[in-house]
């Protein structure tokens, strides 16, 4: 059982760039975790038959493409990995919510948005 | 001695120390992390302690367990799966505890939201909660302009800014330089939030704690709290993920800490699994033996963190009743 005194060390302020330091692979997935398409392959077995369907999106939203993660899951639901709490009767529903979340977000940029570089190596 | 959380409705002092807290956090940069510290190109910008919370979801969201194109569930190491809940106590004893760093105060409980008893108010009503008050945690907007998160445009204001955000359509974590105002769209992504109901029917249908596939197919109690399935007639999201998506805004992307009412919101659940554990006791599946069980959920499974070098396991995670304890726990 953690011990108040040990939560205290946890949460020092030198703990806050020891972790990253230490967690230089989970960092970097900070920067190579979106860079290809993912497809989404769903395996099953019906009556002795073995299924494999394999799905891939190419989105486009005015022009320009959507290249966030999508999963179509068993179910047959799609999950998008930048709308984590939802799950969609289709691809059509994720962007028209995205289109619904960009109105107010993106009305509420006041800098200009910095994006990943490759500074960590691989 | 245990610290006690409690209803942030009903406790003035825990609110107002809660808003003066997250403030400290968005301006302690003693760590001395900068954006070149995570890998960005550009002049180095400081990065809060608080902000590098949003940063640890945001990476533990995107990684997937398994990390395999077969990974059709979506499970990643903090949601999706059995993880959830004591992957997020984790992170709310860490964030509890630098609040009480920078308010020196080794006293401060993190509050919860009950959010129930705001789902039990007609829709039209639960938007004027005192909660999303000046007095509460302010209101909605693009950019929120009331209560401790106000947004000022003065850069020497020092007013509450989000940094790192995630780019809806390309996934990718993005920040800006300058700071933005924090968003809400409260009552957008759905209409309203879960009546108390929905709580005590999960309390009192769900008997054990995880199940099945492991995901957010499972029917078990962690399922129905994390929101992907629902015992009443409302369809998902349930729970915890109707609180995202009603909130909206900031609350959506997987850089959902960026809201205060993040943490609150968790604080609330995590008091569920707490009643729950009343009822069940403190037992937890899978274990290592458990047939299919993903790598990264199981009992003795290392969570890791990007605020602090030690790690905790799901076991660890089952009774911190040292640690704290809640005012009232819900019950069947």
């Amino acid at each position: 059982m953690m011990k108040q005194h040990e939560l205290e060390q946890l949460a020092a302020p030198e703990q806050l760039s020891a972790a990253l330091d230490l967690y230089q692979d989970q960092l970097r997935r900070l920067h190579h975790m979106h860079h290809d398409p993912r497809e989404s392959v769903r395996e099953l077995t019906y009556k002795g038959h073995h299924i494999r369907i394999v799905t891939s999106y190419r989105i486009e939203l005015d022009g320009k493409p959507v290249t966030g993660h999508f999963l179509v899951n068993n179910a047959g639901q799609v999950h998008y990995h930048a709308i984590p709490n939802q799950e969609f009767p289709s691809a059509v529903d994720v962007i028209k919510r995205i289109v619904d979340l960009s109105e107010a977000l993106g009305g509420a940029d006041e800098g200009s948005p910095q994006h990943p570089s490759h500074q960590h190596g691989e | 001695m245990a610290i006690t959380r409690r209803n942030i409705l009903f406790n003035p002092v825990d609110r107002d120390k809660f808003g003066r807290g997250v403030n400290l956090l968005k301006q302690d940069f003693s760590a001395g992390v900068t954006t070149q510290t995570l890998g960005f190109a550009g002049t180095p910008i400081p990065v809060s302690a608080y902000d590098q919370f949003v940063i640890w979801h945001y990476v533990a969201m995107n990684t997937l367990t398994p990390d395999s194109p077969t990974n059709v569930t979506g499970r990643n190491s903090a949601h999706r799966g059995p993880i959830f809940l004591p992957w997020h106590r984790f992170m709310l004893l860490l964030f509890e505890q630098h609040l009480r760093r920078v308010l020196n105060d080794p006293e401060f409980g993190l509050p919860y939201w009950d959010w129930a008893t705001d789902g039990d108010l007609p829709p039209t009503q639960q938007t004027h909660s005192a909660l999303w008050t000046q007095d509460g945690i302010g209101g909605n907007g693009a950019p929120v302009t009331t209560g401790p998160f106000a947004f000022n445009p003065d850069p020497h204001a020092h007013s509450f800014r989000v940094f790192f955000f995630e780019n809806l359509t390309t996934g990718q974590l993005t920040y800006t330089a300058q700071g933005r105002g924090l968003v809400r769209q409260l009552g957008d992504g759905v209409s309203n939030l879960p009546p108390t109901l929905a709580v005590s029917d999960t309390l009192a249908t769900e008997h054990d704690y995880d199940a099945g596939s492991w995901d957010a197919q499972s029917l078990a109690f962690r399922n129905r709290v994390e929101g992907w399935r629902t015992g009443t007639p409302e369809s998902p999201p349930g729970l915890h993920n109707r609180i995202h998506v009603w909130v909206g805004g900031d609350m959506a992307p997987g850089t959902s800490p960026n809201d205060p009412v993040f943490y609150l919101n968790h604080c609330n659940e995590d008091r569920i699994w707490e009643g729950w554990m009343a009822q069940h006791g403190r037992t937890y599946v899978p274990t290592e033996s458990a047939a299919d069980a993903p790598e990264g959920h199981r009992l003795k499974d290392t969570i890791i963190s990007l605020v602090t070098t030690a790690t905790t396991t799901p076991q660890d995670m089952l009774d911190v009743t040292n640690l704290y304890t809640y005012d009232v726990l819900p019950t069947a």
